[in-house]
């Protein structure tokens, strides 16, 4: 160790080294012991990467569970990142399970560790948040015999790894089929899989294969079906053999749905014990005179390895979200502190009244007019005041009070047949159209892609049959000419921003929540390309604007600058000259961090990408 | 003319700031050949942070000085051997300064010994020979997509567009426990054939027909390194490219190494 402290806290000595990073024993300043991770930053350019985990450990430092390490701070220090964690002396399961004879502790002790696992992941997974990382090296069993899971959605970096040196922590022996499969949704069922192959060893003694390389690994999860676990250990009760079994299922759709059906199914035990309950010191004695040890020597004969059926082998697109990386870097200078009871939910709103002429209100309350030349529909927001910007990054500073006159705005997305219409009459040639190229993403990189235009946004697949559908690689000064032919204007980012967020200040177009796949077309969607712009009505602003967060970045008029500096308080227009103009919401590609109403992007007026699209403001009369 | 020819070439390309890879190499020098034969490494070192151009030139000297000192004669253990050194000073160095903490590199060294090939690897940086019939590969890159052809799960057409391409399963510097992939190449190399070790900006970017046109058409190691560059620059070039070759010029050389 060159130095004894990071931040404000004192190192005592080094806990070792993880696939995430050195992880450190350190005490605050109020003299509480904790466990610090400084992490690999691997990926320093990567602001997507460091945005996210800034995201999930907002959410994670809520969790509050006897069975779940907490999450106390979070701060940048030098070019890495610093967790501060609950510090939990104890041994890790799979060092617990290392130590048994035969791999395999009393039952009824295995069964409280499954029990009170399956009650913290059935708490996170309420609480929205995956693992994605569940392995035996996460579970900690502290000295009174209580579980605490590690590292909870620290994992969920993994799905942004997008820069070109990553390199992988996979956890392989954990990893469930279809996370191989980019097209196919991660979810709960996922992390149910991976504790199904903790269990498995939990109560087998064993891993349910015997191969070491990574690829045979792969196939294995892909193709081939467990033995159960009873094969190998005579005694098992068979309900807990078979919620194994039903755990491991290829198909995430013959899996349980979530942890308590995975609980249910495990059975009681032993009659009359209450598993899921944390031990207290008194019962931690009584526990090491737990006798009913399942007899691991009676390991049956290996039965002959079945093959699954009906797994799909093909794929193309996507990413491989099954990469337990973690891949933080940055140089942001922020530290947060978050400590609090509850995950924030969706904002509530009350139906508003009011008037906008020939309007009618829309399902928020807010007036809504059809604007006839490009047959758009527009809603009313009202003159007012909101919170602009946000301390979390430098260019997202400061927090504001902005005011703004009264505006109409694109309910959705500038969609294919809109544009059309408007080239049809005009005879216009995007930016992209003249190059002959737009920016596709290829593998990991965007690259300039021939034929990549709006009628073919992917350098691929035509628009045709997807009149709804958000037009895209369109460039800033294509969403100009679009707008002048309309009568329209880009909206201003104060404007775009205000009918994302609206008077709340919310963080999100629907409040501060996080965004799961129900509510907008990001990178956690797996949908990978764009979706029509009515699907995502969970995901509409609180003013009943579509696709405020994700499908595609959309242009503002402002120029960009990333200084920080104090915005105009009324109608603010941005800086006067620059080279790159704003973009908002995030797409189908980015993650959640950039679905946050602040956020924003910038790009040269004349270039196109899979993910740039446009709307439309006008003033109001 | 001398027993073997080198070229060698390294473009930062297009969109880094600063050039990871690093390269070097141990030839026979006035006739003589090391006893453990001649030694050609390369290393790619991830993340455009300090870490990675470092962990790439501490692993290629340490493979470069603990090959020839470690006392097995047996060519892949002495291979696995520096390879773990290598792999335990960049994890150590890593870990007693922290701004360049979880700094790693892929890394790929080739000895030639009789007229055989022996290599070991990690990561995604790949050893091809260059014969007259063609081009081969001799390593299999530790990728999720390179797993994913070998479980069967998608083909090779569909991995050269598969998203996380560039993700590698192992490097240096990543963690203690490293299984290194050591192995002997079962054809003999000859005269006029060509070793080259590349990292993934050049295969990425240039397929292997192109990589032999270069080969059939510029002859000289330093020519055809220079030019692969140029038209890895031409075809995308956002990565660092870096090339090492070696061609077998006298049939003489082995008998050296026969003796040697």
């Amino acid at each position: 160790m060159a130095e004894e402290r990071i931040g404000d806290y004192e190192i005592i000595s080094s806990l070792g080294r993880g696939g995430f990073g050195s992880v450190y024993k350190a005490k605050s300043s109020n003299g509480s012991m904790v466990a610090l991770k400084v992490l690999n930053p691997q990926v320093l350019d990567n602001q997507k990467v460091v945005k996210k985990f800034f995201h999930e450990a907002m959410i994670l430092a809520k969790l509050d569970h006897p069975n779940i390490c907490r999450l106390i701070e979070f701060f940048p220090d030098g070019q890495n990142y610093a967790i501060v964690m609950e510090y939990v002396e104890g041994t890790e399961l799979k060092e617990l399970l290392q130590q048994q004879p035969n791999g395999l502790l009393p039952f009824d002790r295995a069964f409280r560790i499954a029990k009170q696992s399956l009650s913290a992941f059935q708490y996170a997974n309420e609480n929205g948040i995956l693992h994605r990382d569940i392995k035996p090296a996460n579970i900690m069993i502290n000295k009174e015999g209580n579980i605490k899971i590690m590292d909870f959605g620290i994992a969920k970096v993994a799905g942004a790894a997008t820069h070109d040196t990553a390199a992988s922590m996979l956890s392989i022996h954990y990893t469930p089929p279809e996370r191989f499969d980019p097209s196919r949704v991660v979810d709960t069922r996922s992390d149910i899989y991976a504790l199904g192959l903790v269990f498995y060893e939990l109560f087998a003694g064993r891993r349910p294969f015997d191969v070491d390389e990574t690829s045979q690994i792969m196939f294995w999860h892909l193709n081939e079906i467990p033995e159960p676990p009873e094969a190998f250990v005579s005694g098992l009760p068979q309900d807990v053999s078979l919620a194994i079994q039903k755990a491991l299922e290829k198909d995430p759709d013959d899996r349980f749905q979530d942890f308590k059906e995975f609980s249910d199914a495990m059975g009681s035990g032993t009659p009359g014990v209450d598993y899921s309950s944390s031990l207290d010191e008194t019962t931690a004695s009584e526990q090491t005179v737990v006798t009913s040890l399942v007899e691991p020597a009676a390991m049956k004969k290996k039965a002959k390895k079945k093959k699954a059926e009906g797994m799909p082998l093909a794929l193309i697109a996507g990413i491989p979200a099954a990469l337990a990386v973690l891949l933080i870097g940055g140089f942001f200078a922020y530290q947060i502190f978050l400590k609090g009871p509850a995950i924030p939910g969706t904002a509530q709103q009350e139906t508003v009244n009011i008037e906008y002429k020939g309007g009618v209100p829309n399902s928020k309350g807010y007036p809504e007019i059809t604007h006839e030349k490009d047959n758009s529909i527009m809603i009313y927001i009202p003159a007012g005041e909101f919170t602009m910007g946000s301390d979390i990054y430098s260019f997202e500073k400061p927090v504001q009070q902005i005011n703004l006159d009264a505006y109409l705005i694109d309910k959705y997305l500038v969609t294919n047949k809109q544009f059309k219409q408007f080239v049809d009459e005009t005879g216009y040639q995007t930016d992209a159209e003249k190059k002959g190229t737009g920016q596709v993403k290829i593998g990991k990189k965007w690259k300039e892609f021939e034929g990549a235009i709006w009628k073919m946004p992917d350098g691929n697949n035509s628009i045709d049959g997807k009149d709804d559908y958000p037009v895209s690689q369109i460039s800033y000064n294509d969403a100009v000419a679009y707008c002048q032919w309309a009568g329209k204007d880009l909206p201003t980012e104060a404007q775009w921003e205000m009918a994302a967020r609206g008077p709340g200040g919310g963080i999100y177009p629907w409040g501060d929540s996080a965004p799961d796949d129900t509510m907008a077309n990001f990178a956690d969607s797996f949908i990978d390309e764009t979706t029509p712009v009515t699907k995502y009505e969970k995901g509409q602003s609180l003013y009943g604007a579509f696709d405020m967060a994700g499908n595609l970045y959309q242009w503002c008029k402002d120029w960009y600058s990333a200084e920080g500096k104090e915005r105009e308080s009324k109608n603010p227009t941005g800086p006067d000259s620059g080279t790159e103009r704003v973009l908002k919401g995030g797409s189908f590609s980015e993650g959640s961090d950039s679905l946050r109403a602040p956020s924003r992007l910038s790009a040269d007026p004349s270039s196109s990408s899979f993910v740039y699209g446009f709307r439309c403001v006008k003033k109001a009369e | 003319m001398g027993f073997v020819t080198m070229g060698s070439a390294s473009h930062i390309g297009k969109r880094k700031e600063k050039n990871d890879d690093y390269l070097s190499y141990r030839v026979p020098e006035d006739g003589s050949m090391p006893k453990k034969g001649m030694l050609l490494a390369l290393a790619d070192g991830m993340g455009g942070r300090p870490g990675g151009d470092l962990a790439a030139r501490i692993a290629v000297d340490v493979i470069m000085e603990e090959y020839y000192k470690d006392s097995s004669s047996d060519i892949p253990v002495s291979l696995n051997n520096a390879f773990l050194k290598a792999n335990q000073e960049v994890i150590s160095r890593g870990d007693n300064d922290r701004s360049i903490l979880g700094m790693a590199t892929t890394l790929i060294a080739v000895v030639i010994k009789k007229g055989r090939i022996y290599f070991a690897h990690v990561g995604d940086s790949r050893g091809y020979i260059i014969h007259k019939d063609g081009i081969t590969r001799f390593t299999e890159d530790d990728s999720i997509v390179a797993n994913l052809v070998k479980a069967g799960y998608i083909t090779k057409e569909q991995a050269l567009t598969y998203p996380g391409g560039n993700i590698i399963t192992k490097a240096i510097g990543l963690s203690p426990d490293l299984k290194i992939d050591t192995r002997k190449q079962n054809r003999r190399i000859k005269k006029g054939q060509y070793i080259m070790l590349c990292c993934d900006g050049l295969h990425k970017d240039v397929p292997e027909e192109d990589i032999l046109k270069a080969f059939n058409e510029f002859r000289e190691p330093a020519v055809i390194s220079e030019k692969l560059i140029e038209k890895a620059l031409e075809k995308g070039g956002d990565d660092n490219i870096s090339v090492l070759i070696a061609r077998i010029d006298r049939a003489s050389l082995f008998e050296v190494l026969l003796n040697g």
